[in-house]
């Protein structure tokens, strides 16, 4: 059985107000794919093609209009399941509009802690600590404001904030697009290393190939809220020459001078 | 090959005596685009405000000369800077939302950045922001002018910022990150009406990164900046090929490239 | 890091900020303790009518000289203290909670329920307030007590409006989501990520407000609507002074001036601090 199924997920937005119709947008198209355990799916697209969508609603955040999305076999979204919560995690893709500037570093990580395990003061602590130091930061950071953290060392809060509760899938929103490239690297390094000594298993949406391809071992493409492409090898991925993948190639920008693309 | 813009011995540092940017000296040449990289926080960005004189002086000491086609600007008036701001020297941030008023119409603004500048009617500037439009190949221009900045995406904002330089004809264009908040699709795309904007009215461009990928797409020179200081200065060629200072080969290893020799 | 911009030289002359944010605060809060203090601090029993003394020069059994009906002025613009920051404070108070309470389930929840209540703010908000208020006040009657209910009534739904819309943009921040999917609950929520980032905006409308506040008193006491006399308040006083204009005008003048530097202090207060609290962000 797989980790995550999503079995034809639709979804539309518009027609909120009573007294003013707007027309229905079709984000998501019977949206189908699995992911097994410890594996990571570079989910690929142009911005406002339903990435985002996708990974709210495989958050347990927005139910799709049509479809089911399956973890260990239960549906998310059926009351009767259990809280599913614990097992699936986020990191968004801008650090600081993802934690509450009022609190401090310990209060962030410490949120799904303390809602989801009862832990002794100490043990609490404990955890807290073991958690800096597996994404590289130290305990003096604990009581610090996230405004007195670089954009990078903030990242890695939200990751120690993920991986906190042992979850089985970290969904990945642009987790690396506003870092830059000296950060970018490290993150991504971080990453592979936790999904390797943690078993995780990740959706990394992004727009950025060269990232994905860093982290990823299946590959799919989202194009107006269709599934476009299926990779399942990285080889697959890089040798594919259908059209999708040749537009996301063109957006590449090259690596040195010599392949100069925009200026000849 | 005359320069265009001059900036001989810029030190800026805060009252208090700490230093931002330490002596730095490099100069633009018409159609020349000089590339600026460096981390988040090593002073690219206050160097771009320091051009402009756009630094709070209660805050900042700022000293040197910055020689704009043989006027030093520091020797300038308010009033009179108010005149090169835009007029000759073209502004592009790396937020596109944050550079316009979310209340008047975009229409509104250019005509009114574009009547600040060059005298000329109403219908006159309207003429030129809908030609700078099509310039930069946005279709159906007269709708986009009526529209208001949060109806277009990130990309398209980033297009009118640069139709607006193409209106100004500014000597210099500075872009601040101007790709950092887009995706890879609209990354070429302003990049390649950045190289459009130059190649047709010889402009000099300063284009700020992060990224050595735009570095590598779009720059002639190269300068590396690290805490305050241009730590290299070189032809893009040579920087990429033969770095010279320790940082610079650092960047290029995280950017993906071994030093003295290139990475597919 | 953060990059700070200049702005225009003469708006610097004018604010210096944190002189005017101590100024404000020690005057506000002075006038505070003297109204508490009142009944310690007034040299005379506001209400003792004493036709012998009326319209005194100040002396020193009178600091301020006495009213028509021989009152002390002095004790009456200390009582009136009481009434009108007082009560002031009641009514922002209660409408800003019952603002609060509104517009966060109206931001929070959202669809039908925002809607609503948001339809029926709108209807509230058609009228011009003070118009609202008096007609209200016409039905329940001239009063302090009649006046008061009538502001709270028409208060909050501008507190609701702001509320809602501050929320709004927070829900949408990420953090929020990142909340649930960490398993807060919506009351944690509330508690833990709303209120704290919504206190900045509300202490700054907090002082703005009182302004308006302290206003409204005055203005339905000086129509003759709130406080009726023998009744001590500055909007009052006014209204009594008004047919001695001509020959003493302090009546008016000295309730009018407190009214006026008091609006004015808070006024100030509550630009000083938004700026304070607006220029806490970072740019990289």
């Amino acid at each position: 059985m797989s980790l995550l199924q999503l079995e034809h997920v639709s979804h539309r937005y518009g027609n909120q107000r009573f007294l003013a119709r707007q027309p229905e947008q079709t984000v998501l198209q019977d949206v189908s794919l699995t992911l097994e355990a410890g594996t990571c799916l570079g989910l690929l697209g142009r911005s406002g093609a339903g990435k985002s969508t996708l990974g709210r609603i495989l958050l347990g955040l927005e139910r799709p209009k049509a479809g089911r999305v399956l973890f260990d076999g239960q549906d998310i979204y059926d009351a009767a399941s259990k809280d599913f919560r614990q097992d699936i995690q986020v990191v968004f893709q801008d650090s600081f509009a993802a934690v509450n500037p009022k609190l401090t570093a310990g209060q962030i990580i410490a949120e799904p802690l303390t809602n989801f395990l009862r832990l002794t003061p100490e043990a609490l602590k404990q955890r807290l600590i073991t958690l800096l130091e597996q994404v590289g930061l130290a305990e003096a950071d604990l009581t610090k404001y996230p405004h007195q953290f670089s954009g990078g060392q903030l990242q890695r809060i939200c990751i120690a904030r993920a991986i906190a509760t042992n979850p089985k899938l970290i969904i990945l929103d642009e987790a690396v697009s506003s870092l830059d490239m000296v950060n970018k690297a490290l993150i991504l390094d971080l990453l592979r290393n936790l999904k390797e000594t943690l078993g995780l298993a990740y959706v990394f949406i992004t727009h950025d190939v060269q990232a994905a391809q860093a982290l990823s071992d299946r590959f799919v493409i989202l194009d107006q809220g269709q599934l476009v492409g299926d990779y399942p090898t990285l080889r697959s991925f890089s040798e594919a020459t259908d059209e999708h993948v040749q537009a996301i190639r063109q957006a590449v920008l090259a690596i040195h001078p010599r392949n100069r693309t925009i200026r000849k | 090959m005359k320069p265009v813009l001059s900036v001989e011995h810029l030190t800026i540092e805060t009252t208090n005596g700490q230093p931002l940017v330490r002596d730095i000296s490099f100069s633009l040449a018409a159609g020349q685009i000089v590339g600026l990289v460096g981390e988040s926080g090593c002073g690219k960005t206050v160097t771009s405000l320091a051009l402009l004189r756009l630094l709070d002086e209660k805050v900042i000491r700022q000293s040197g000369r910055i020689v704009l086609d043989a006027t030093d600007l520091m020797t300038l008036s308010d009033r009179t800077l108010r005149r090169v701001r835009g007029g000759q020297i073209a502004f592009i941030m790396q937020n596109p939302m944050s550079a316009f008023t979310p209340v008047y119409t975009i229409g509104h603004q250019l005509m009114e950045t574009i009547r600040t500048h060059d005298r000329c009617s109403k219908r006159e500037a309207k003429n030129r922001a809908v030609e700078a439009l099509r310039e930069v190949n946005l279709d159906q221009p007269d709708r986009i002018l009526k529209a208001y900045p949060f109806e277009l995406s990130g990309g398209m904002l980033q297009r009118v910022m640069i139709a607006l330089a193409v209106c100004l004809r500014p000597h210099v264009l500075i872009a601040d990150e101007p790709t950092t908040a887009l995706d890879v699709y609209n990354q070429k795309l302003v990049l390649y009406y950045l190289e459009k904007v130059r190649a047709t009215y010889d402009t000099a461009i300063l284009l700020i990164s992060h990224d050595l990928s735009v570095i590598a797409e779009m720059a002639d020179h190269v300068l590396v900046m690290r805490d305050g200081e241009i730590v290299e200065q070189a032809d893009v060629f040579d920087l990429f090929d033969q770095p010279s200072h320790p940082y610079t080969r650092q960047l290029l290893t995280q950017h993906g490239i071994q030093a003295g020799g290139m990475k597919a | 890091m953060n990059v700070p911009l200049g702005r225009p030289r003469l708006l610097d002359r004018l604010s210096n900020q944190r002189l005017i944010l101590i100024g404000c605060s020690v005057f506000l809060g002075l006038l505070f303790l003297a109204a508490l203090a009142a009944p310690w601090l007034a040299p005379h029993d506001p209400y003792l009518v004493n036709l012998a003394v009326k319209l005194q020069e100040p002396s020193w059994t009178y600091p301020l000289g006495t009213d028509h009906l021989g009152r002390c002025t002095l004790s009456r613009l200390l009582y009136g203290a009481r009434v009108s920051l007082g009560f002031a404070v009641l009514i922002f108070g209660s409408s800003l909670l019952i603002g609060l309470l509104i517009g966060t389930l109206a931001g929070y929840i959202g669809g039908w329920v925002d809607q609503l209540l948001m339809r029926f703010c709108d209807g509230v908000m058609a009228f011009p307030s003070l118009i609202l208020v008096l007609g209200l006040v016409g039905i329940f009657g001239p009063g302090l007590k009649q006046v008061i209910v009538a502001l709270m009534l028409v208060q909050w739904v501008y507190y609701a409006r702001m509320f809602r819309g501050l929320i709004m943009t927070l829900k949408e921040k990420n953090f929020i989501a990142a909340a649930r999917v960490n398993g807060s609950s919506h009351w944690k929520i509330f508690r833990t990520h709303l209120l704290p980032n919504i206190l900045p905006p509300l202490l700054v409308i907090g002082t703005l407000e009182m302004g308006w506040a302290i206003m409204d008193i005055s203005a339905m006491s000086f129509l003759g609507l709130g406080v009726q006399s023998p009744g001590a308040e500055w909007g009052a006083m006014i209204h009594e002074g008004k047919s001695y204009i001509r020959t003493n005008p302090e009546l008016m003048i000295y309730p009018g001036l407190l009214i006026m530097l008091v609006i004015a202090s808070f006024n100030l207060l509550g630009e000083s601090l938004s700026e304070r609290f607006g220029v806490t962000k970072q740019t990289k």
